[in-house]
Formats: structure tokens, sequence, C-alpha cells
């Protein structure tokens, strides 16, 4: 099999992958966990806004709207409230970008932050798990290689978490445009797509794990139960190795090795303006694509 | 497929072994970073303090370094109370010097530069209010917005209310400052009949804003939303200053 018959191969599986997801109910469910998550989300904030605003209202005597939405931008606008939020963050140019987009627009991010590793990681374990077990994927592999079958589907399925993030994107922007006033609704959803790239840079490398365990796994819920478990241990390693008791571990060459494997090394990264985030969605792609083929060697010899 | 796939990973490896060295050295300088400001730390409240109060001591004729205990640091150290900035007690000290404290004083400063701070909060506080003010302006509107679904002809009718009534204010209010910086003091009758001038503007306006709307879309309307000075232009904050400041 020549190169470019390899990657040919590689994008119809991808296309193959996407076209039945949408048509099945997975991509209806990482719809609706992505689009649930995201407007829970948003409208949860919504009301936290709206108590600061009440308050803030009240204790100037002007009457409280039902909405939030008009004192923020007016402190959007305040260069002493950017100033102090600077103080806070120590970081200027995160701090400005921040507050030149709609305030549902950074929550989402953030929000989405949290949420997308987990649902990435149980959507990746879903890739081949389940026709494994069924023993489908027997057929599928006569056509082409197997690399190109997991490659493929694990293509694929990254495109189905971008549809999904952009489905999600519509939810809190329908949550901007009727929970809260002065919105405008073009920065708020070009706001919110532009931020969907980076979302999906950040799926990559949880997305990877779960298409490693699903090259491995019995079942589908084995490999949906070992994705989320290797996430979680992500976080938690992350947060160990940069908390002031974990900086103080003389881990040596260990600390250096591992450091750069976590994702949420990269994840700050992903917030900022311009293109800075670039650089780290490329490195946060190198590590989904290493994950994904870890564990491809005993897929290789795998009797389907 | 398989050509890409061993770029990235050998990418990916040459990313995490490549960056150990530089990484460790990061580390190396972050731990001496470390040490250093923690030296500093101790420093302050240590031997270095104490050799610092001695040097002071040496060459400034002991003014500012251990002034005895029943004279105030005011007196001890030639400077206003409010240029110390900390009285510590000092058990060690004690000891040495029969129940002195050790003064801290601050470095010295340029004349005038007392003003500086008092300038810096006098800004915040003008930003302050006028932050206050744009709040007060947008919430009380977008309430009217939302409680009288007003169309865009009565909109037009109560904010051109909201825009004499602010132009007669700061006309007044520059008057006024006018006055004040060409050295005449209004009298009695003067701030009277400014007083009587703002409030019938005022009342002119919230009779014109009330105007603007029908009966039904007043019904239930809170009161500060037609409340004038709920849409006072926030301008008339930087006159108000050059006034205080002209006093």
């Amino acid at each position: 099999m020549t190169f470019l018959t390899s990657l040919r191969d590689t994008a119809v599986v991808a296309r193959f992958h996407l076209m039945r997801s949408l048509r099945t109910r997975s991509a209806v469910l990482l719809c609706l966990a992505l689009t649930t998550a995201s407007t829970g989300g948003a409208w949860v904030f919504v009301q936290v806004l709206l108590q600061f605003e009440s308050a803030a209202a009240r204790a100037l005597g002007v009457p409280v709207t039902t909405k939030p939405g008009a004192m923020y931008t007016v402190l959007q606008e305040r260069e002493e409230f950017v100033n102090f939020m600077r103080e806070v963050v120590k970081s200027a140019d995160r701090v400005e970008w921040a507050f030149s987009l709609p305030f549902l627009s950074v929550t989402h991010f953030w929000l989405l932050l949290g949420m997308v590793p987990f649902l990435a990681a149980a959507a990746g374990a879903e890739v081949l798990a389940g026709d494994v077990k069924d023993r489908s994927l027997r057929y599928e592999v006569l056509r082409s290689g197997r690399l190109e079958v997991v490659m493929g589907r694990f293509l694929g399925q990254l495109l189905l978490v971008f549809v999904a993030v952009i489905v999600a994107s519509l939810g809190t922007w329908t949550i901007a445009m009727t929970c809260m006033i002065h919105q405008d609704p073009v920065l708020q959803m070009s706001s919110l797509l532009a931020l969907a790239p980076r979302l999906c840079a950040w799926s990559v490398p949880f997305l990877g794990v779960g298409v490693a365990f699903s090259q491995i796994a019995g079942t589908m819920n084995g490999a949906r139960a070992l994705a989320i478990g290797t996430t979680i241990v992500t976080f938690v390693a992350f947060g160990t190795l940069n908390s002031p008791w974990g900086r103080d571990l003389r881990l040596g060459f260990f600390r250096h090795v591992i450091e750069p494997l976590l994702p949420q090394e990269y994840m700050l990264a992903l917030w900022g303006p311009g293109s800075s985030w670039l650089l780290p969605a490329g490195l946060l792609l190198l590590l989904g694509l290493g994950a994904a083929v870890a564990t491809f060697p005993l897929f290789a010899r795998r009797k389907l | 497929m398989k050509e890409v796939l061993i770029a990235a990973v050998a990418l990916l490896l040459g990313l995490v072994l490549g960056g150990i060295g530089p990484r460790s050295q990061i580390k190396v300088f972050e731990d001496k970073l470390d040490d250093r400001v923690s030296a500093a730390q101790n420093c302050r409240s240590g031997v270095g303090r104490d050799l610092a109060a001695f040097m002071g001591s040496g060459v400034g004729g002991g003014a500012s370094a251990q002034p005895a205990r029943d004279s105030p640091p005011s007196a001890a150290t030639g400077e206003s109370e409010d240029d110390a900035v900390a009285v510590v007690p000092e058990p060690a000290a004690e000891a040495d010097t029969a129940g002195g404290l050790v003064v801290e004083s601050a470095p010295p400063r340029d004349e005038g530069s007392d003003d500086e701070p008092e300038e810096e909060g006098r800004a915040d506080k003008i930003a302050a209010a006028r932050t206050a003010l744009e709040l007060r302006r947008t919430q009380a509107r977008a309430a009217l917005l939302e409680h009288t679904d007003a169309d865009d002809e009565q909109l037009q009718t109560f904010d051109s209310a909201v825009e004499s009534m602010n132009s007669v204010l700061l006309g007044m209010s520059d008057e006024l400052s006018e006055m004040l910086e060409a050295g005449t003091e209004p009298g009695r009758r003067d701030a009277m009949e400014f007083a009587a001038d703002a409030l019938d503007t005022l009342l002119a306006a919230e009779d014109a804003m009330r105007a603007s709307f029908d009966a039904d879309q007043l019904e239930g309307l809170p009161d500060s939303a037609v409340d004038p000075f709920s849409y006072v232009d926030p301008d008339i904050v930087d006159v108000l200053a050059e006034l205080e400041k002209a006093e």
C-alpha cells in the first residue's frame, strides 16, 4: 500500500465514520451531552451575573432587571475595572482579550475546557470497541489496513467532536440571546465559533486515549471506564505536580518526562489573543496521535 | 499513514526527550530564585535588619534607628507619623538596647511627592464616581426598556429630555466652575438660585420623561427608572471635581 493510498483510505474511513455517526444515535448523544452541559452552564453563569448585577443595582438605587448584561457591558469598557482584573490575573493581554469577548463566550470556553476531556475520552472509547466485540470490524479490515481503520475512525470521531462543539455553541448563543441583554448576536456567535477549534484541539489527546483503549478493551464500557479513568489520572497528576507540595517532590528526570506528556500543561496556553494558541494546539495534536497509536501494536496482532 | 504516524511519534519523543535538558535548567534557576527570595525575606527580619539598624545609627546619628521607647516615633525620626511605615516591637532588640523599638523609616521622598498619592487617590475616586454614574444610567435605561417596551419614537423623546437636562446641568456646573476660578465666591443668594435652577431642570426633565410614555407603560414602572438623577451624565463628575479643586 502506497503512502497516498493509505492517506486516501484513512480519509474514506473518516468520512464513512462521521456519516454513520451522524445517522446513528452516537452523534445525537454526543451533541446532546455537550449542548446540555454548555447550555446549562451558560444558564447558571447568567443567573450568577444576574445576582451580582441585582445587588449592584440595589446598592446604586436603580431598578433591577430580570435579564443581566447591561452593567457588565459598562464594566467591560471601563479601564479601571480592566486594570483591577489585570492585577488579579497578572496577565495583561489575556485579561484584555477576555474583556473584548462577550461574557458567555468566556464562560463557555472555560466550562467546556473542563467538560470536553471526559466526553472526548468516552467518545474515543466507542470508536472500535463495539465493532470488535460484535466482530463486524473483520469485514472492514479486508479492504483497508488496520492502521488506516484506526486513524480514519480517530479522525472521523474528531470531526464529530468538532460538530458537537459547534452545536454546543448554538446552545450558549441561544442563552445569550434570550436570557441576557445588550448582547451583539454576530459578535457572540463569531467569538463562540472562533473558540471552537481551540476546544477541538484540547479534545484530541483525550480522544486519543479513548481510541487507544478502544483497540485493546474487550467491551465498550470497559474501554470507556479505562479512558475516563486515565483522563482523571492526568488531571490529578497535573494538579499534584503543580501544587506547592508536588513542586517540592524530588522527581528529577521523571518530572521532566511526565510533565510534557500531560495535556493540561498546554491548557492555559490555548487561552489568549491572536494565533498564540496554534503551537499548543499542534502539541496537543501530537499527543493525541501518540496516545492513539500507543496500543496499535497490540491491536495489529489482535484476532478480530 | 504509517510514515505520518512515525513522524508524529518521533516529533513527540524529540520534544519530550529534547526538552529534558532545558526543563531541568529552568528548574535549577527556579530553585535558585526561590532560595534568593527566601534569603531576602529572612534578611528583612533577621541579622540584616539589625546590621542596617546599626549602620543607620552610626551614619545618621541614631536618629532613625532606635528611638527611646517613651519618645514618640515621629519625634525620634524627625518625620511625621505617617512617614514611619512600621513600628515593630523587637524582643531581641529590647534585650540589647534596654527596651527600644525598632523603627523602619520610609525612604526619603522628594518635596511635593506627598501630593502624588493624594492626587492618585482623587483620580481613583473620580473614576469610581464616573463608573457608578455610568452603571446607574445604563441599568436604569435597561430597566425602563424592559418595563415599558417603548417604541423608537418614545425612546427618542425620552433621550432628548435626558439630553437637554444634562446639557443644562453641565452648563450650570461650568458657570459655577468659572466663577470659582475667577476667585468669586458665590454668596448665599447665588447658591440658592443655583439650587433652585437645578431642581427646576430636574423636575422639568422628569415631567418630559414621564410624558414620553402612556399611562399603561408607566403603571408598574419602578419610580427610580424615571428618576432624573439616574440619568445624570458622568461628565458632570469632572466639572464637580474641578470645583472641588478650585475650593
